[in-house]
């Protein structure tokens, strides 16, 4: 399909349009930080955001989820009430597109998971190629980014003036007929640019790092002593597994009251000590080095044992936010 | 021993576990020092030596106090803080600003120590209000707006020295008070009760806002309570080991308004 091109105008214009309908999902200003949020107003969104604190995946996996609500006495069972209106999910960047693959892996299967599908069918990705990746970023080293995200229904390129949009699957392809008035043809300059820009971008990344045999190699360091050592500054504290964007492991839950009852679940983390612990008291990891290598076993090589695919997208996001600068990319060329 | 390396990106340090003289060179001292090492002391039997800020030795201190850190078993290597910087990790824009709880910092060099490693900082790169007992932010922030961004990580919990229980009624897993299923997190529950616990104990050291992945400003709110504890019982945490802690006071010494 040939490139097409939206001005910065037509942007506007477009995203005015889709947040009056209260469709659209963007990045916007948040403190010091950004975040995704439903837009009330066009001027809110931040497209020239580096990257979210939460990842965009909370538009698929909310933080916490009703999954029914049941009457006490009489044992009924009710959906949860839910909308079936279609969002955009405006300015993904390549990395966390690319984790909607992932989840997408896990969650949406041959036992599909019904909340997770139920969203993912409504939702376009408009992916955002990176101009500024963060010293932090690393998607270079397992293929999911700069440019092009793998969960991208149609990408958008900045480049002079505008963006270079390429429709990569029929929901992307649909959007762009939906809305074809705020985008043309992209001319020959324009294209060239954004080859020329891919480039750039491309030659900025440079983490040095690999994937490639690296979840067999992984799956072999479980006795190693060196994790012993490397775990010894983490405090537990679950923030890399809450801003990470493939990770989908959750808490179940009830809420009573009175004779009304509801069953939530959530996000949890597997650096937390009550994770895995079980009923009667038995837990399967019951030292932090057990759950602090078994976070980077997941990503690194049982994910990719069982679903061909890596549940690390480099992100960086765990890298800049662990309190106790714990870095994944370390783990990695350890072992790669 | 237990100090500060560089980490592995600008701009940042993090705890480092030395174990043989040569690996002395890894250690930094700067702006970037944030976490609190007295964290690491929960829980040692060994004899371990720690490199601490004023505010971490203040932590130390309400340890000692509070039976978990036995002080024969700690080497305290107190250099003067330079001050950190605020969320060295959310990045964010603009310049590195000084840390907020750093402006109203109780002094830059810890109680207690068995090294005291007098630093003289470049003036121009130090830090502006330190021991400034006013610098506090009331008015300027929306309590109820910051904890709806709150996602309830328990980072907080989990970076402050302070937190040993092994039980806690925040995690949610208790079912009583708490859900940790629940988002925004219940008013007042969970931030309040999280700050009552800080009366009397926090000495603003900042590790749990320095690791609020959302950078939610917590050091300003429990230090609001400690305000409180000043004025009401005359305690401040960790500035007096021979001071009897609140917690143990037969009575108030002060009047209670």
């Amino acid at each position: 399909m040939k490139p097409n091109y939206i001005s910065e105008d037509s942007l506007a214009r477009l995203v005015e349009e889709l947040s009056s309908k209260g469709q659209l999902v963007a990045p916007v200003r948040e403190g010091r930080s950004f975040e995704f949020a439903r837009i009330k107003r066009g001027e809110q969104v931040c497209l020239t955001y580096t990257t979210s604190t939460i990842p965009p995946k909370s538009a698929l996996l909310p933080q916490v989820e009703e999954l029914f609500s049941y009457d006490v006495k009489s044992g009924e069972v009710r959906p949860p009430e839910e909308g079936d209106e279609r969002l955009v999910l405006l300015g993904v960047r390549p990395c966390d597109s690319s984790a909607f693959s992932v989840l997408d892996r896990v969650m949406g299967r041959d036992r599909a998971d019904p909340y997770y599908m139920r969203r993912r069918d409504r939702i376009t990705v408009v992916g955002l190629s990176c101009s500024q990746p963060r010293e932090t970023c690393f998607c270079d080293a397992f293929g999911t980014g700069p440019i092009d995200g793998s969960g991208d229904d149609i990408t958008f390129t900045k480049v002079n003036g505008g963006y270079v949009v390429r429709s990569k699957t029929a929901k992307g392809a649909r959007f762009a007929r939906a809305h074809s008035k705020h985008f043309r043809a992209a001319t020959k300059k324009e294209v060239d640019e954004f080859e020329s820009r891919s480039r750039e971008i491309k030659a900025m990344l440079a983490s040095g790092i690999t994937s490639e045999g690296l979840a067999d190699r992984m799956g072999k360091s479980l006795e190693d002593p060196c994790w012993e050592e490397a775990s010894e500054r983490c405090i537990e504290c679950g923030v890399c597994s809450f801003v990470c964007p493939t990770c989908y492991c959750f808490d179940v839950t009830e809420q009573v009251e009175g004779d009304s009852g509801k069953r939530y679940r959530g996000w949890d983390t597997c650096q937390s000590c009550r994770f895995s612990r079980m009923a009667g008291g038995l837990d399967p990891r019951p030292t932090k080095v057990d759950r602090f290598k078994h976070r980077f076993h997941h990503k690194l090589s049982y994910v990719p044992m069982a679903f061909n695919v890596m549940a690390c997208v480099g992100c960086g996001r765990c890298v800049s936010l662990c309190p106790t600068n714990v870095d994944i990319r370390e783990a990695i060329s350890k072992w790669q | 021993m237990i100090g500060y390396e560089d980490g592995s990106t600008s701009h940042r340090t993090r705890p480092c576990f030395v174990r043989s003289p040569e690996d002395t060179t890894r250690l930094v001292w700067n702006q970037y020092c944030s976490a609190n090492l007295a964290k690491y002391l929960l829980g040692r039997k060994e004899t371990v030596g720690v490199v601490a800020k004023g505010c971490d030795g203040r932590s130390i201190v309400e340890l000692i106090k509070e039976n978990q850190v036995d002080r024969s078993k700690v080497v305290i290597i107190a250099p003067t803080c330079p001050g950190v910087v605020q969320n060295p990790g959310l990045g964010g824009e603009g310049p590195e600003q000084l840390a907020s709880y750093c402006e109203r910092c109780r002094g830059r060099n810890s109680p207690i120590f068995d090294f005291e490693i007098a630093v003289r900082w470049d003036p121009e790169k130090e830090s502006g209000g330190v021991g400034d007992k006013t610098a506090y932010h009331r008015e300027a922030i929306d309590w109820a707006s910051e904890f709806q961004r709150c996602i309830k990580c328990l980072a907080c919990i989990k970076s402050c020295p302070l937190c040993y229980c092994t039980e806690c009624e925040l995690d949610g897993s208790l079912q009583s008070l708490v859900s940790k299923l629940r988002i925004p997190a219940e008013l007042p529950t969970f931030h309040l009760v999280r700050a009552m616990h800080m009366a009397g104990r926090c000495t603003d050291c900042g590790a749990c806002e320095a690791a609020c992945p959302v950078g939610l400003p917590l050091a300003e709110l429990y230090s609001q309570v400690n305000k409180e504890v000043e004025r009401l019982l005359g305690y401040v945490p960790g500035l007096d080991i021979q001071a009897t802690a609140p917690i143990e006071l037969p009575k108030p010494r002060g009047e209670v308004e």
